[in-house]
């Protein structure tokens, strides 16, 4: 090529014409500015707030998941099993490693016995991230759960997930002593008194799975993992925490009295404790109709629960603790311990029965309208003579009944550990002005003498009573945890400074007398076994006089009760049964009571071994996660 | 054709630099992807082999020769985006891949240097100094033409190193300051109407840039993961395949758009200073070769190259940094992409021509 040179001198020119170099520069100098800032950028980003960033990337890459811990069984005073956990089985869907589908649905809907609308409709998730796996069908069979693992190649993207649900051996025996568990409620979040938990939590919802909740369901562990931008797990770290298994709680049931308890009620509707009054252990408890505790661990749908609640015969009531009922003449052995201790009466003080007496202006009568003749104590608590209790109230006054009452652990709790224990009712003078605003009438006294009137005790306070009666006024806190010293679950506080042994003997004697000789309960009767108690009917409707009671429809009929104890001698348990309409407590609850028994002294005589609790605790057994 | 004198000229720091930019660019492409098997990295290098030899083509013969070219590659450049637009396949939302097997080529990337080469010819071929209203019309039009083209398919990142192109020819040819700041006030004043003309998903983007934490698990995601990434790097970084930001996909587009946010993450910030004197050497020798041209026409290439290098480099950059909202431009020689590593080895060819070519002979 040849030199240019006026190409040349023309460009110089330019070059000064425009300022080019000039304008180059600044430029040069724009870019280069920014260019510092930019460094200076990384520089506050990096380091001088790199320690903050690091911590989000480090919450952005790793992602705590809670394990559940294994909620700790419940067993029997001999350690046999009541509730435990059971391997559950889900059906779970992987989306993002499932093919073909609909094939895949196809096959399964049948399996499972679902339409395969309804399964392509869960398998559409509803929007949840695609990595969740969806759960087609939960707990279904182990015959489902291994036709599927065993057809895993031809079903892609299907699993099965194996977790833990609770199991009530007993079903419906015992239900609510053990209560059921559930998902936390969000009051019961709410309430504090739960820390730690989380929604979709199990917890304990009543019974003693309630109470001793937090020892049963142990402390959740944790796993870190490392998971990408989609929620993917793609590893595990180190130094996760694993879950405190629960730990099993041991109770003070006999599994066999309980059974057979429930069993001799039938289909009637009641209550009934069965308890040692030496140190208060409740050996058997039940409420009838019960409900199977296993509802709650299963899926259960609206209508399940919506049949619980409606039921009218209340079966998630807890009877024995929660209600409180008219004891009727139940309580003539607290007025006969209250009037030999105050001196108003002895045990060989006389009344006359003619079948009625006036007291305070009013007539009352006596069951027996023929009369019982002259009785002294012994039979008048046998052959429940009212008159002569008339007679006793009138002596004593309604201070000293309810005084008594009190010291005997009436009208207030005993302190069970199963939760929304009710009180019942201890009348007195002022707890009448407060609530009806009115005066006390000696009539009413009259009334509760025979265990009528505004008294209400619950079938476990009974059991206390009888248990007092029973060992001289040793008044214990029934409890179903077993294990603990007696010696925390004794009150000494008053009772037994209050009634003496003497006196409490000739209750005893009379109530020896109810089963044993001529009296109401005969039908307890066991032989060699000196089974003591007393009969009581509470009065639903005051039928007119003349009306017999097997005329009326059964809602009508009278609360049957039996409570006691046995042996009359050195006593070893206490009960108190409460048939609802059942009519005559010596008919209809004394049955009941001779079952338990016989089976309370089997065990006694036989004992079952005590069993450990079984080998490979289903509840200790890690639950694999899917994927 | 390749004379003594020439290489003797041959700027190498320039060439380290651009090599050096495209080996970390290698390096975190590797580490962003190999857990996906690392095809990418593979087909990365091949797409360098392409960009080495377009660059030897383009530097052996003197660039006036292809200068002679660009009103042909130009039209052809403008042809193949109307192509596109009726041929290719939508990725992504837009039209802008043309299809040989297994290699995708975008005609918007050629494009750039098309416009740069009409740019630098039209200014060589004008007589006098000044910027008549007439030329500037006229190199409004050169660049409209292409932008409109690409912004149908629609590719609204692409068009964007147009804007600082036009700027640096316009102010390198001697336009007046005050009718610089005339025109820079009626740019300033059409930013609203030019808010409301994007798409509603750029909305976002300049939306969330504004506050990320509006919406940190949609639109304000890539901004804030951006930032995770480079600020936990720390002084030193994480370490090569040690970033969880990149690695997990907590990143989106680790490989392309932010690859530097990957760099920060793994090398933090001695990586990142690297990177930026890298670029500024880059972009100094460009400039020092704009300055010693023996003509018009290779002044004006070598800024036009470094205006679109320049630019893209600082936008990119300031996405990253989350000083500017998410663009869609990749990294010149770091981002993974054959078309724009080709573009660019052609366009730093020419740069090195120019240099090469600087003394009268």
């Amino acid at each position: 090529m040849t030199p240019d040179f006026r190409h040349r001198i023309e460009y110089k020119e330019y070059v000064e014409a425009t300022q080019f170099s000039a304008r180059i520069t600044v430029l040069s100098v724009f870019c280069t500015a920014i260019m510092v800032g930019y460094l200076l950028a990384f520089y506050y980003l990096q380091v001088v707030q790199g320690e903050q960033y690091r911590e989000m990337a480090e919450a952005n890459r790793t992602r705590k998941i809670v394990v559940p811990p294994p909620r700790g069984a419940i067993m029997d005073r001999l350690g046999r099993v009541i509730a435990r956990n059971r391997p559950a089985f889900d059906v779970v869907l992987d989306r993002e490693r499932g093919r073909d589908l609909e094939g895949t649905l196809r096959v399964l809907a049948p399996v499972l016995e679902q339409e395969l609308p309804d399964l392509l409709h869960a398998a559409r998730g509803d929007g949840r991230p695609r990595h969740e796996p969806l759960v087609l069908a939960s707990d279904v069979s182990l015959s489902v759960a291994a036709f599927i693992e065993a057809r895993r190649a031809d079903l892609p993207g299907i699993s099965i997930n194996m977790n833990m649900k609770r199991h009530y051996q007993e079903e419906s025996s015992g239900s609510h002593a053990l209560g059921y568990v559930g998902e936390i409620t969000r009051s019961m979040l709410e309430s504090g008194n739960f820390p730690g938990m989380q929604q979709g939590d199990i917890v304990g919802k009543s019974g003693v799975e309630r109470t001793y909740n937090t020892e049963l369901q142990g402390k959740p562990g944790e796993r870190q993992v490392v998971v990408n931008s989609g929620g993917r797990i793609m590893g595990e770290l180190a130094g996760g925490l694993e879950p405190v298994p629960g730990q099993d709680l041991r109770l003070t049931l006999n599994v066999d009295m309980q059974r057979e308890l429930d069993a001799a009620f039938a289909d009637q509707v009641g209550a009934g404790v069965f308890m040692d009054p030496r140190n208060g252990e409740i050996l058997a408890i039940t409420s009838r109709p019960g409900f199977d505790p296993n509802f709650f661990a299963r899926r259960f749908t609206r209508s399940v629960w919506r049949g619980l609640v409606d039921d009218p015969r209340h079966p998630l009531q807890n009877r024995a603790v929660q209600s409180a009922y008219s004891p009727g003449s139940t309580f003539k052995p607290i007025m006969a311990a209250a009037a030999l201790q105050e001196g108003s009466a002895s045990e060989s003080t006389v009344f006359f029965c003619s079948g009625s007496g006036v007291f305070h202006g009013r007539r009352f009568l006596c069951h027996e309208k023929a009369g019982h003749g002259p009785v002294d104590m012994k039979r008048a608590i046998a052959v429940s003579c009212n008159v002569y209790f008339y007679n006793l109230g009138s002596r004593l006054g309604i201070d000293a009944i309810a005084r008594y009452s009190q010291h005997l652990g009436l009208g207030r709790r005993t302190g069970i550990d199963i939760p929304q224990e009710a009180a019942g009712l201890v009348p007195t003078p002022e707890w009448k002005m407060k609530v009806h605003k009115d005066r006390w009438y000696p009539s009413e006294t009259t009334s509760v003498s025979i265990g009528q009137g505004p008294l209400m005790i619950t079938p476990l306070q009974m059991a206390v009573v009888q248990g007092v009666i029973a060992t001289n006024g040793h008044r214990v806190v029934p409890h179903l945890r077993a294990g603990r010293p007696d010696g925390e679950w004794v009150r000494h506080d008053a009772a037994d400074e209050l009634l003496s042994s003497r006196n409490l003997e000739v209750v005893r004697r009379a109530e020896w007398a109810v089963v044993n000789e001529w009296g109401t309960g005969t039908r307890a009767q066991i032989k060699g076994r000196d089974v003591c108690g007393k009969t009581g009917t509470a009065q639903v409707y005051a039928a007119s006089a003349g009306t017999k009671e097997e005329d009326l429809p059964p809602e009508m009929w009278d609360h049957a009760w039996f409570v006691g104890f046995a042996p009359k001698d050195n006593p070893r348990v206490s009960f108190a049964v409460i048939v609802e309409h059942g009519g005559h407590g010596g008919t209809a609850a004394a049955p009941i009571v001779k079952r338990v028994l016989e089976k309370f002294f089997e065990s006694e005589e036989k004992p079952a071994r005590p069993q450990a609790p079984p080998p490979g605790q289903v509840a200790h057994a890690r639950t694999p996660s899917a994927g | 054709m390749l004379e003594r004198r020439a290489l003797g000229e041959f700027d190498w720091v320039l060439m380290s630099a651009m090599l050096a930019a495209t080996g970390l660019g290698l390096l975190m492409l590797y580490s962003s992807t190999y857990l996906q098997g690392g095809a990418l990295f593979y087909r990365q290098l091949a797409w360098l082999g392409v960009a080495l030899a377009g660059f030897a083509f383009v530097v052996s013969v003197d660039y006036r020769f292809w200068a002679g070219l660009a009103i042909p590659a130009y039209i052809t450049c403008c042809v193949l985006l109307v192509v596109v637009l009726f041929t290719a396949r939508v990725i992504q939302g837009t039209r802008s891949w043309l299809e040989f097997g297994a290699f995708n080529f975008q005609p918007a990337e050629l494009a750039k240097l098309a416009t740069i080469m009409m740019l630098a010819r039209y200014v060589e071929e004008k007589k006098g100094f000044g910027l008549t209203g007439l030329s500037l019309l006229a190199l409004g039009g050169i660049v409209a033409l292409p932008v409109l083209l690409i912004m149908a398919q629609p590719d609204l990142g692409s068009t964007l190193p147009f804007l600082p192109l036009m700027f640096v020819i316009v102010v390198l040819s001697g336009i007046r300051w005050k009718v610089l700041m005339v025109l820079g006030l009626i740019g300033i004043l059409m930013v609203p109407v030019g808010f409301f003309m994007l798409k509603p998903y750029q909305q976002e983007r300049v939306r969330t840039f504004m506050d990320p934490m509006s919406d940190p698990q949609g639109a304000g995601w890539q901004v804030l993961q951006s930032r995770i990434a480079v600020g936990s790097g720390g002084l030193w970084g994480k370490g090569l395949f040690g970033g969880s930001q990149g690695q997990l996909r907590f990143l989106p587009e680790s490989h392309t758009d932010f690859i530097l946010s990957v760099l920060g993450e793994e090398l933090g910030f001695a990586g990142a200073a690297c990177a930026l004197v890298i670029y500024f050497v880059l972009l100094s020798r460009i400039v020092s070769a704009a300055r010693s041209a023996r003509d018009r026409l290779g002044a004006f290439i070598c800024m036009g190259v470094a205006a679109v290098i320049g630019s893209q480099s600082l936008v990119n950059i300031g996405v990253i940094l989350g000083l500017m909202p998410t663009t869609g431009i990749p990294m010149p020689l770091m981002s993974y992409g054959g078309s724009s590593l080709v573009t660019t080895f052609v366009a730093l060819g020419l740069v090195l021509n120019v240099r090469m070519r600087c003394l009268v002979n």
